[in-house]
């Protein structure tokens, strides 16, 4: 078993490593690489001090358990922070797997089934590789400390259970991150399945947020409500632990808790602690067996859904006829040769999770957020000319830009093969690129036609002329934005599946990071002009104007830079050719 | 003999390693051109630097009496391409792809349509021309970039492994296809592992190995070169140097 882990490891590190080595790639094209390498990098060094500080507390935490005959209350608080803790970091740990499935399978499975491993142990590789989980590699060190630190404080006999306890714990932790993992990539071995289960996803992720604002008022007061009588309970368990010393508020707390929440592992693990602590075999010996059948359990399922992983071919299941015939698409004033780049580019984005969530959730998002504010904001007296209904949709154009950074910061990379089919093409570099921008537009455009409509349907008060300079300041944020998304697809490709969330669909950091900031940055001068002219002028005849000027700006910077970006497009060609087909 | 490429000292370099060394290169008009060699002998950076995706680091190139240097998108209107990675954007549907070609091609709608529907049928893709490219087989896959290489009509088609992944049914097609396409003048320049194949279509050969043109000329000429009678797969091995090293090789394996 040591030689496999250890081939894996091996396997695994090699694999990173010799993603930097390649003759064929150019040195920008390996500085990019390593400023990307580099995130992660950070990531993990920004989880050291976690981990060093959940390790400490859990050693100190212990050290206190030990001494729980002479300092009750600090036993008390001990147990009340970590079993919230461990169900927290619980929850955590199962939810991740969907997150990072959804990100990339990583499966390779049908290369593994070809070794001469037994079934039984490629699951053991998979499941002690779940320690590699960032989540469960915080939570590691502070479980096997804690018991640690109950040894050194006195509780040896409590101190061993404890160990016993965690390793169970941890095994169990292991086990369902793996369950879960398997079951994810079980749901991920048809492509359409896997792109409903993302757009879901996402869908929740992006909602979670507002979902308290949108419910208002009464879910505040509902809320209120039960953290008083939480609070009154825990008040209520204090004063009774008072009254009688011999219990502790862990017990006093145990008593309102339902049954079944005692034969949850995190539970089950922190009564096996408390009994080897207290001494109480009977109680130790149960929990134990509650560990023992969870374990048991989880190996078992766990085991059963590897098998049906490996035996599960991956599918495409998309079998249903879509699409436009033989038509590219035209578009009046545009070369058919750019309109087909352009249609191309626009399909591409909206057959991908990321691309229809960028552009067809922003005005449902927009629209929850006016039902929102206008609760906290009804009363607000807005300048002349301006009004809320304008606010939404020039609020979701610019959210627009924003959340098309994936497509629009790598445009080239994300076309895969797809690449070569230009390159291959009677296309001029001119051609290409136009056609990347006017199919980006054409994005933008659905999604900000969507949200100025949605914006005018719940307020449609303010000046046309104010209405159409918020859409010319969209369109001049535009004309920037665009050619600057092409500098940076041509410097910093990235191969990405934007059906995909997470790295794998994300453009390469840098890239993405330039992206995000420029969009509120190329809107502070148009901003700050309309402003002016809305506030201090009071005049919606010059905030047009202003707009219209920062539009000729914008028109300027957007020849000038797509005519320098069209030699750096035709130094870069063959290394987005290398980048977009993977290689 | 007019030729429809030729290449002059055509090199190009991936850092330290010389992929294609001063390769020359004539391909007659009309002609079914074989480019053979070993795995990673250069045939794929030949293409490449050919058809205008790879620059040359040295050496000159004329296809159809025009630079691809100076006149890439000239070029590219007289060309079709089946590359290795077959070109296919994976997200849009097969009549979409045909359609994103011709439109670049400036084929009218009918031209377009005709074309496409004769393509596909002929490829057996008809029945899903509107599916996504991402849910087709290697072997669709294939199919479709051919006919997305054939669509405009070119006037010299680059093959890069062409009946790698095909049906035996599908490949006899794709066989008499190509056939008619020369015997109409038109010229293929096409590399394959499948010797017999090369053997039964292709009237002039090159050989390349370690990125330099060690054999060229017709099928006739390299019989006369290496022996007559001999199959082309005697020839190769013999021009590439590999007949007799397997026989003591690895007499550890039972």
């Amino acid at each position: 078993m040591l030689r496999t882990i250890r081939a894996f490891l091996w396997m695994r590190w090699r694999v990173s490593r010799n993603a930097f080595k390649t003759s064929r790639r150019d040195s920008l094209e390996q500085i990019s690489r390593a400023l990307g390498a580099l995130a992660p990098v950070f990531m993990l060094l920004m989880l050291v001090p976690t981990v060093l500080a959940l390790a400490a507390g859990g050693l100190f935490l212990g050290w206190k358990m030990g001494q729980a005959g002479t300092v009750m209350i600090w036993k008390s608080f001990a147990f009340l922070g970590l079993r919230g803790g461990l169900a927290v970091g619980t929850i955590t740990v199962l939810i991740a797997p969907m997150v990072r499935s959804s990100r990339g399978t990583g499966s390779e499975t049908t290369r593994l089934l070809l070794l001469p491993i037994r079934r039984g142990m490629l699951h053991a590789s998979e499941v002690v590789a779940a320690l590699s989980d960032p989540w469960l590699g915080v939570l590691f060190p502070a479980l096997v400390l804690f018991p640690i630190g109950i040894a050194i404080g006195g509780s040896f006999f409590g101190g061993a259970v404890s160990l016993i306890g965690a390793i169970l714990f941890v095994a169990i932790l292991m086990l369902a991150v793996s369950l879960a993992s398997f079951f994810i990539a079980l749901i991920f071995r048809k492509r359409k399945r896997a792109e409903r289960f993302t757009a879901v996803l996402i869908v929740v992720l992006s909602m979670s947020g507002l979902i308290f604002g949108f419910a208002g008022e009464h879910w505040e007061n509902q809320l209120e409500d039960k953290r008083d009588a939480k609070r009154v309970g825990t008040e209520a368990a204090e004063e009774a632990a008072a009254r009688d010393p011999n219990l502790t508020l862990s017990q006093h707390i145990d008593r309102q808790l339902p049954f079944i929440v005692g034969v949850l592992p995190s539970e089950a693990f922190l009564r096996v602690v408390e009994a080897g602590v207290d001494g109480h075999v009977a109680k130790l010996g149960l929990n134990l067996i509650v560990l023992a059948v969870w374990a048991t359990l989880l190996y078992s399922s766990s085991r059963w859904a590897y098998s049906r992983l490996l035996e599960t071919p991956e599918t495409g299941g998309g079998d249903g006829a879509m699409g436009a015939g033989f038509r590219a698409g035209t578009l009046p004033g545009i070369r058919p040769a750019v309109a087909a780049v352009a249609f191309a580019t626009m399909r591409l984005a909206l057959r991908t999770v990321r691309g229809k969530t960028a552009v067809y959730l922003n005005f449902v998002i927009t629209a929850m957020i006016y039902v929102i504010l206008m609760r906290e904001l009804s009363d607000v007296v807005l300048p002349t000319g301006l009004s809320f209904g304008l606010g939404i949709g020039f609020a979701g154009g610019f959210f627009t830009l924003i959340s098309l950074q994936p497509i629009m910061a790598n445009v080239f990379a994300i076309d895969s093969n797809g690449l070569t089919l230009q390159l291959l093409s009677p296309l001029s570099t001119s051609d290409i690129l136009h056609g990347k921008v006017v199919g980006s537009a054409l994005l933008v455009a659905i999604s900000t036609a969507l949200c100025f409509g949605i914006g005018f349907v719940l307020d449609a008060n303010g000046s046309p002329l104010v209405w159409l300079s918020g859409l010319l300041i969209l369109v001049a944020m535009f004309l920037v934005y665009a050619p600057m998304s092409i500098l940076l697809s041509a410097v910093f490709p990235k191969v990405a599946d934007l059906s995909r969330m997470g790295k794998d669909g994300n453009p390469q950091p840098i890239a993405g990071f330039i992206a995000f900031i420029a969009v509120p940055l190329l809107l502070i001068l148009p901003g700050l002009t309309a402003a002016a002219t809305l506030m201090i002028a009071e005049s919606s005849l010059l905030t047009l104007a202003g707009a219209l000027v920062w539009l000729g700006v914008a028109l300027a910077v957007y020849v000038v830079m797509m005519r320098g970006l069209m030699g750096l497009f035709e130094r870069r060609r063959e290394n987005l050719l290398l980048v977009a087909t993977g290689r | 003999m007019s030729l429809a490429l030729q290449t002059r000292g055509l090199t190009r370099h991936f850092g330290d390693l010389t992929a294609v060394d001063s390769v020359d290169l004539e391909v007659p008009a009309g002609s079914f051109y074989g480019f053979l060699g070993p795995n990673g002998a250069g045939k794929s950076t030949t293409i490449k630097c050919l058809t205008g995706l790879l620059r040359p680091s040295e050496g000159e190139i004329r296809i159809l009496d025009l630079d691809p240097l100076e006149d890439p998108v000239g070029v590219k209107k007289l060309i079709g391409v089946l590359p290795e990675d077959l070109a296919l954007f994976d997200r849009l549907t097969a009549a979409e792809t045909l359609g994103f070609v011709g439109q670049i091609h400036g084929l009218d709608r009918a031209t377009l349509e005709q074309r496409s529907e004769e393509l596909l049928t002929l490829m057996e893709l008809a029945g899903r021309k509107d599916s996504l490219v991402t849910d087709y087989s290697h072997g669709m896959k294939k199919k479709l970039a051919l006919a997305v290489a054939l669509l405009p009509a070119p006037k010299l088609l680059f093959l890069d492994e062409p009946f790698e992944g095909i049906d035996a049914v599908a490949s006899q097609q794709i066989r008499n296809l190509l056939k008619s396409y020369v015997s109409r003048g038109g010229t293929i320049f096409l590399t394959s592992h499948i010797l017999q194949i090369v053997e039964t279509l292709c009237n002039q050969i090159g050989v390349i190995q370690h990125g330099r043109l060690i054999a060229q000329g017709s099928m006739d000429e390299m019989r006369r070169g290496t022996g007559d009678g001999r199959t082309l797969e005697q020839i190769f091995l013999e021009l590439v140097g590999a007949e007799a090293e397997a026989a003591s090789a690895l007499d550890w394996l039972t």
